[in-house]
């Protein structure tokens, strides 16, 4: 059997020089020229016989160590070897300087007299550094800069002690070493961009230690600006916890999610900036995280929701009562404008609200059965959301389509799939979308001069492309995901041909735009939405909205009314912005 | 017999093992040294060495220097009519070097060690072994100059047990290394240095003073950026080396018919030089740190290259190491005389048995890799290092990687050299790819395997245990020419008319009074003028003896005109 000791061809030893002669005899033998297999066995054997001897020092090092001292040494001993060249530099301009400094902080010190420099400024340092004083920063800055001057700097030796010396003292005084972390950075040329593969000890974890610690204050320094995207929930959190109250929910310091964009940052990338925080703020605002509370915008909502359904009950109202023009051209697009908060809140804070429960048991139902019936419930609503909306109009018509738009709304909310790892609530928000969309159609519809023949188609239409979109896992959407990009574009540009031309033989044939034709390209736009065929550099959401802007315009010719195109046009904006923000809120 | 070159930046040497010992082979002009220049002669011949130097301000057009730093790059100098890439400028010099050779010998002369800066990368290695080959040369082996110097500088020191430092400042590199002498065996412990830092960057400090000391006179048309700098640099060269020895030196030029002139003290100079003298410590401190060496360990600090030779550099060295450098060795021709060591140790000369060389890969190898951030995202690009900076060659390695995705069907390595935690850092050297079995992320285990052998040659093994899959890559050199391109190649550098060597001394000389008469004005350049019509009137009597006491007549009267000529 080959051993490390049959390769080096000597008994199993702890000599380190017999290892070495071992190796240098069979070295001869076996050149790294002519066999360099066998050389590298060769080395091997040497370097583990080396390895296994022990860390010891040979013996001419041991001479060299006793005579001129260990780092510890250096370290203890009032006597750096740097003494030796610098026999006589007692009137040195830096020296005179460190004199008069420690002598204004009462130490008179006899190294002083000495004339040892190096070892002056140090002690120098150590003294203000051992200070708790902030205030010292400017001092502790001149102090190493005069130290790092030093001539004796350039040699090597105490050049290393130096370091070893500093990176100690730097990592010991942490809070006050702060400011100079930077200089003794640069000027050692400590990095963590360079693989350092050599044993280093302790060292390279002190030296880690500063490094981090300076990517911290800078994190911290960047964050404190006034202008950071995180200054406000830093300043919130940097303080003692206040009283939670009406007034704080309504008026908070910091958004919700600006907290929790912050935590997230600190615990991924600086998990020891915490420290500096108010640790019994962090602890509250990360419970009020972990459960889905109302942020001061729901509160807000819903207090303006009340008067908004005021407003729009008495829409209804005024529509039958008042046969002014006012009553006539207003009465839908009021109904429009105060619906948008009415259902944003209820989506909002009504369905977090009544969403844990739920949402647990249907964890637990999810876990033990197929899941798709409970998406199919949802669209289920949908359906008969728009089966209702043929009916003709009545007030208790309107309200219980509403009602149960609203249940739609929150039960898909409750049975959302969320996807685990990427957090994408993508195909459920364009669900809730969906079910906003079709009621909104149905509110106008009330007020509309539409054929009941094309009220019914337009339903129809739409409960088909709900349905679709809204039952995003079936076989059909997933069969079309599977599809190359070039089909689906292929596929997309076919169908908004189809659109277009629809519409424009619409248009010819019955002078308005039928419309038909202008749900064929909701449907389109609500279908490429949630699989765009070319590729993720598109801004999807920019195109969401010109598509609605696009719905808006057709909407507005079918009105003509110039006031009607105003409020109609702000109140799609309004409705696209709530759809924007739920769906940007979720994804924080 | 193998001949040792030490092809350098400014100034090239050969040498040979011989009766025990190494010995430098003189040039035609019985120099030890020939400069690393190339140019061609107004009769379309080709000149190297001194002769080619002494015209570098005169005809800027027509003549290299300093190829070396470009070495392994792409960047062609034009000489005359013809580009040529520094591979062909050092495959000249190398051709000069092996004709002295051979005529010192009295033997033809076909393989060659040749050495490089440590610090040298894969592609400049590759580019000096072609080199070599153009030249017609067998590259028997590329050694590292610091180890080269450590070889004529140890071969006679070998009975103690003792560890020195190489500090080698040449004209374009930087390198350090320290050695390990005991029981006969060399050992190079590490190597570190700066490949872009050596003696022409401190001639460019002076450079750049000059052309900001006369900005107005000497602001010039584009097209004539070059050959001003020539002639800056030339006259750079030499005050530089006379501040080597004065407190002082003016830096003489004339441009378009005018003189400028500007006096730097050795004070200005080490100002000037103050952010070079800087980059001097970092390889000093790695090397030592690298070979876990304290500086008082250390029994003799060598120096070694002509640009050591500054007082600013040794008075950096001294305080260093807080002792004076040996001078044991000759700065200029340590690494010649160290290629022929080596040489000797290849032909297993009878005289060298007893002694074993160990050399180390200077940087690191390794592959890219992933990792997974803590908040679950991918971090790619990160260098692993398998092979690490100051390993003993040869030397093989091996690492285990995993996949990184479910279902992964392919493993893909990017193989690179250098230090930094991030790839894009570091040079690229060759790609990988193994497929894998499609399995849950970290399911499979890939093995990769490098081995760096004694010659610089890099090879990649990739083995999936779990398939048996193997790949296997050697990293070739795919800038170079192959074959009948190199057939070629040699075949055009052949066929150049060169300079009789035998006249090379004549030319040189008549350079240089040509070169005089351009750099001085009135009175001493009708004397220069008049010098040169009396040698070409010798010359074309055709005395040889008369020609040589002629000569040496003139290089006396030019040397008490501008200060002896340097190498």
């Amino acid at each position: 059997m080959t051993t490390i000791w049959t390769t080096l061809g000597i008994a199993r030893t702890g000599d380190r020089s017999a290892i070495r002669r071992a190796y240098a005899a069979r070295l001869k033998e076996t050149n790294p020229e002519d066999d360099p297999e066998g050389f590298k066995a060769l080395r091997e054997a040497y370097e583990m016989a080396l390895r296994q001897a022990g860390r010891h020092a040979p013996p001419t090092e041991v001479r060299v160590v006793s005579r001129e001292g260990t780092v510890a040494e250096l370290e203890a001993e009032p006597e750096p070897p740097a003494e030796k060249e610098q026999s006589a530099p007692v009137p040195d301009p830096d020296m005179l300087k460190i004199a008069e400094s420690l002598k204004t902080m009462g130490r008179t010190h006899s190294l002083v007299e000495s004339g040892n420099v190096l070892q002056v400024a140090r002690e120098h340092l150590e003294i203000l550094l051992r200070r708790d004083s902030e205030s010292d920063d400017q001092a502790r800055l001149e102090a190493l800069r005069l130290l790092l001057q030093l001539p004796d700097l350039e040699r090597i030796d105490t050049r290393n002690a130096t370091e070893v010396w500093l990176l100690r003292l730097l990592c010991a005084r942490i809070p006050q070493s702060d400011a100079l972390i930077g200089i003794a950075r640069r000027y050692f040329d400590w990095n963590d961009d360079t693989i350092e593969h050599r044993r280093r000890g302790d060292d390279a974890a002190l030296k880690n230690r500063l490094i981090e610690r300076e990517k911290d204050l800078a994190f911290l320094r960047r964050i404190s600006q006034p202008g950071s995207e995180h200054y406000r929930a830093f300043r919130v959190l940097s303080r003692p916890p206040t009283q939670d109250t009406w007034r704080t929910r309504l008026l908070p310091e910091a958004k919700l999610s600006e907290v929790r964009a912050l935590l997230v940052r600190i615990n991924v990338n600086r998990p020891q900036v915490e420290n500096e925080l108010n640790p019994q703020t962090v602890a509250l605002w990360e419970a009020r995280l972990a459960r889905p509370g109302l942020a001061g915008i729901h509160l807000w909502m819903a207090i303006l929701a009340a008067p908004c359904l005021a407003v729009l009950i008495l829409a209804f109202w005024l529509a039958d009562k008042i046969p002014s023009d006012l009553g006539q051209s207003a009465g839908p697009l009021l109904v429009l404008a105060a619906s948008v908060p009415v259902v944003w809140t209820v989506v909002r804070s009504g369905a977090i609200l009544a969403y844990i429960w739920p949402r647990k048991a249907w964890k637990r139902y999810a876990d033990t059965r197929p899941i798709p019936l409970f998406g199919f419930m949802g669209a289920g609503g949908v359906v008969i959301l728009f089966a209702l909306s043929t009916l003709p109009p009545s007030p208790i018509l309107g309200t219980l389509v509403i009602a149960l738009a609203l249940v739609t709304i929150w039960w898909s909310l409750v049975t959302e799939e969320l996807e685990e790892s990427s957090g994408n609530w993508t195909w459920h928000v364009r669900l809730v979308f969906a079910g906003g969309v079709a009621l909104l159609w149905w509110l106008v519809g009330l007020r509309s001069p539409m054929e009941s023949e094309t009220k019914t188609m337009l339903s129809i239409a739409f409960t088909a492309g709900v349905l679709f979109v809204g039952c995003g896992r079936c076989r059909a959407l997933r069969a079309w995901a599977s599809l190359k990009p070039r089909g689906r574009a292929a596929i997309f540009m076919g169908l908004i041909a189809a659109c277009a031309a629809g519409s424009a033989g619409l248009w010819l044939s019955t002078d308005s735009v039928s419309p038909a034709a202008f749900c064929l390209v909701a449907l389109a736009l609500l279908f490429h939405q949630w699989t765009f065929p070319f590729g993720k550099a598109w801004p999807m959401s920019a195109i969401g909205r010109t598509g609605f802007y696009v719905v808006a315009a057709v909407f507005l010719k079918w009105s003509s009314d110039g006031a009607g195109v105003a409020i109609a046009a702000t109140a799609l904006t309004v409705w696209l912005g709530s759809t924007w923000f739920v769906r940007s809120g979720r994804a924080a | 017999m193998i001949i040792g070159i030490d092809l350098g930046t400014t100034n090239s040497a050969v040498a040979v093992w011989r009766d025990g010992k190494a010995e430098l082979i003189p040039n035609s002009l019985g120099h030890m040294l020939t400069p690393s220049a190339v140019g061609i002669d107004d009769t379309g011949e080709l000149l190297v060495g001194l002769a080619a130097r002494e015209r570098q301000s005169t005809h800027p057009h027509l003549t290299a220097t300093a190829f070396k730093r470009y070495m392994g790059t792409a960047r062609k100098t034009r000489l005359g009519k013809t580009e040529y890439t520094p591979e062909q400028l050092s495959a000249m010099v190398l051709g000069r070097l092996k004709a002295d050779a051979e005529a010192y010998l009295g033997e033809p002369v076909t393989e060659a060690v040749i050495t490089v800066p440590a610090y040298f990368s894969d592609k400049q290695r590759k580019a000096t072994r072609r080199a070599g080959e153009l030249a017609g040369l067998k590259v028997e082996r590329l050694v590292n100059e610091p180890t080269a110097a450590a070889l004529a500088y140890g071969i006679h020191n070998l009975a103690d047990e003792s560890r020195f430092l190489v500090f080698d400042l040449g004209g374009g590199t930087f390198d350090v290394s320290i050695l390990e002498i005991f029981e006969g065996v060399i050992e190079v412990r590490a190597s570190t240095g700066d490949n872009r830092l050596g003696g022409e960057d401190f001639n460019e400090l002076l450079v750049s003073a000059m052309r900001h000391r006369f900005e107005k006179e000497l602001k010039s048309k584009p097209d004539e950026w070059d050959a001003l700098h020539q002639v800056l640099r030339a006259s750079a060269e030499r005050a530089r080396r006379l501040l080597s020895t004065e407190g002082s030196a003016s830096m003489d030029i004339v441009w378009k018919g005018k003189a400028y002139s500007h006096t730097f003290t050795a004070q200005d100079f080490d100002g000037l030089a103050a952010a070079l003298i800087e980059r001097l410590k970092e390889p000093v401190l790695r090397a030592l740190r690298d070979s876990d060496i304290r500086p008082s360990d250390l029994s003799e600090i060598v120096l070694v290259g002509g640009a050591t030779r500054m007082p600013v550099v040794r008075r950096t060295v001294t305080r260093m190491f807080d002792r004076f450098p040996s001078h044991a060795v000759n700065p200029d021709e340590a690494v010649a005389l160290g290629a022929a060591v080596q040489a000797g140790l290849k032909s297993r000369d009878a005289a060298l048995r007893e002694i074993a060389v160990t050399d180390v890969c200077p940087y690191s190898l390794g592959v890219d890799v992933a990792e997974r951030r803590p908040d679950g995202g991918l971090t790619a690009g990160l260098f692993s290092p398998i092979i690490e900076r100051n390993i003993v060659v040869p030397v093989s390695r091996q690492r285990v990687f995993s996949t990184m995705h479910d279902g992964q069907e392919v493993v893909h390595f990017g193989i690179y050299q250098g230090e930094s935690r991030h790839v894009s850092d570091n040079i690229l050297l060759s790609e990988i790819s193994i497929p894998v079995p499609p399995r849950p992320a970290g399911h499979i285990a890939v093995e990769c395997r490098f081995t760096y052998d004694i010659n610089g040659l890099i090879e990649v093994d990739v083995h999936v245990p779990i398939t048996g899959e193997r790949r296997e890559l050697v990293i070739v050199d795919e800038d170079g020419p192959k074959g009948d391109d190199l057939e070629r190649q040699r075949a055009a550098l052949a066929a150049l008319k060169v300079h009789p060597r035998e006249l090379d001394a004549n030319r040189a000389a008549m350079a240089r009074a040509n070169r005089c008469y351009e750099d001085f004005l009135g009175d001493k350049r009708a004397l220069v003028g008049q010098w040169i019509g009396q040698f070409e009137s010798i010359l074309e009597g055709q005395d040889p003896r008369q020609i040589d006491h002629a000569r040496t007549e003139l290089m006396k009267a030019l040397d008490s005109l501008e200060g002896e000529s340097f190498l």
